[in-house]
């Protein structure tokens, strides 16, 4: 067999099985189970995760970011003790 | 103690912190505040120290301590009110009161302050980027506060003066010592958490040397063959048990102070306290506090710097019973050592006149509050 004959014969193989492929019926999934619950669901806790989900954390967003701080402190005022001698 | 910078104050340590227990309440639950990128708007109506309203805040998950907290030493300051209210009298308590609020209560301590932050007079900010610790940080908690004192003597530093043997040698911690049970102030019989334990009542402290109740800590309590004399010490063997406190023998010199005066600063309108004196002391006095629970007949006093005139700023006169307590009051040193100058040998001790606190170092005016304490003969010379 030819280089050419060979090529023809593997593009017609590979058209076949795309062409059978394409009729085959949709492969079934699982239907979701919807089963009706039996008693009445706890409330969810106040977990940072169900109240504030990670992209709209934002304390964590600035309080976990030194840069931040930095950026939006107030200057400091300094306070000097009047207290003479030891506490 | 070095103050942290300002963002180092609030950082929270947002790998570890989210991932503790604590991590998993929602910040607002606890700091109120709004969830905004914009600071101004986040910190509308925040609450920066939500551990101040432990009973909302804490109570859920901590209800027994957070029941008994208010009741302890460090919630309440009792003890600076047992003084207060026998140097005074009824009369005078509005303008006690308003002193107390100015000045006393900055020491008032709530839970953040020992397992989330340092305390507030040193500055404040996070210990662990806000993670909770169980265990207090001796220095940046403990010591923080008590620290001209205890701090000083237990970590050795007075020049010439070494470390407590405790610290030198074990590494012990305040809390090795001082108990989570005293720290949250338990007022309640043991079987309250301990189902197993026999039903008892525990009235809340009144005072850190508080006759009513058990006495804890206590150095018998580790080293009880010492206390009766039943070791191989000689020195222990033949003084009649009950007769000196352990710090008598194992302690060395520790602060005292003269004269504390406050007021509030008319520049600044800051309150402000000035003491006059602050020296090191080794003293020896009769056990003003004797008791079950205390049953030493002589111990180590230490001037405190009380003065008849400290709250003058408020009132003329407001210590009106200023000598019904010593000046030179019981302490207990934190500066333990096995071998002391005065344990040297016997009359290291016995005829060492400087080692009493007799009459003639007290001064006049405070003669009267001291008769408790004043050592009238010294321990005379034995044969050695």
């Amino acid at each position: 067999m030819t280089k050419k004959v060979r090529r023809i014969f593997t593009l017609f193989l590979t058209m076949l099985f795309l062409g059978l492929s394409g009729c085959q019926g949709a492969i079934p999934v699982p239907e979701a189970s919807t089963a009706e619950p039996t008693e009445e669901a706890a409330p969810a806790p106040k977990l940072a995760s169900a109240v504030e989900t990670v992209d709209e954390n934002h304390c964590l967003d600035c309080h976990g970011d030194k840069q931040s701080l930095v950026d939006t402190a107030k200057p400091v005022v300094e306070v000097v003790s009047e207290n003479e001698g030891a506490g | 103690m070095a103050p942290l910078e300002p963002w180092e104050k609030v950082l929270v340590d947002a790998e570890v912190f989210p991932t503790t227990a604590h991590g998993e309440i929602s910040c607002l639950e606890c700091h109120k505040g709004v969830q905004d990128p914009d600071k101004e708007i986040a910190h509308t109506d925040l609450v920066v120290q939500p551990s101040e309203d432990s009973g909302a805040n804490c109570s859920e998950c901590h209800p027994v301590i957070s029941n008994m907290f208010p009741d302890s030493l460090h919630a309440g300051q009792g003890g600076y009110w047992t003084v207060l209210d026998a140097r005074s009298t009824p009369e005078d308590h509005p303008e006690i009161e308003e002193m107390f609020g100015n000045h006393c209560q900055s020491c008032h301590t709530s839970c953040g302050d020992c397992h989330v932050s340092q305390p507030k007079w040193t500055g404040g900010g996070f210990i662990s980027g806000h993670v909770f610790e169980k265990e207090p940080s001796m220095t940046r908690n403990c010591t923080a506060c008590h620290g001209s004192r205890v701090g000083n003597e237990y970590l050795g530093k007075h020049e010439d003066l070494k470390a407590d043997v405790h610290f030198r040698q074990e590494r012990m911690k305040c809390n090795d010592c001082h108990t989570s049970h005293e720290m949250h102030g338990q007022t309640t019989g043991c079987s309250y958490c301990h189902e197993e334990m026999p039903e008892s009542e525990h009235a809340p402290t009144n005072h850190r040397y508080d006759d009513d109740d058990l006495q804890f800590p206590t150095c018998e309590a580790c080293h009880w063959d010492a206390a009766d004399g039943n070791d191989e010490i000689e020195m222990h063997q033949s003084h009649e048990e009950n007769t000196l406190s352990c710090e008598v023998c194992h302690s060395i010199s520790y602060a005292s102070c003269d004269s504390c005066h406050v007021q509030i600063s008319e520049e600044t309108g800051n309150p402000f306290f000035t003491t006059e004196g602050d020296y090191l002391t080794f003293m020896i006095g009769r056990n003003p506090i004797q008791s079950e629970q205390k049953p030493y007949e002589y111990v180590t006093v230490r001037h405190i710097p009380v003065d008849r005139n400290a709250y003058d700023f408020y009132g003329e006169d407001l210590l009106s019973n200023f000598d019904a307590l010593p000046t030179w009051a019981y302490s207990t040193p934190h500066n333990t050592q096995l071998l002391t100058p005065q344990a040297e040998s016997c009359n290291a001790c016995h005829g060492n006149a400087d080692l009493f606190l007799t009459a003639d170092k007290v001064i006049a005016e405070e003669l009267t509050a001291n008769k408790s304490v004043i050592v009238e003969k010294v321990p005379s010379t034995v044969e050695e």
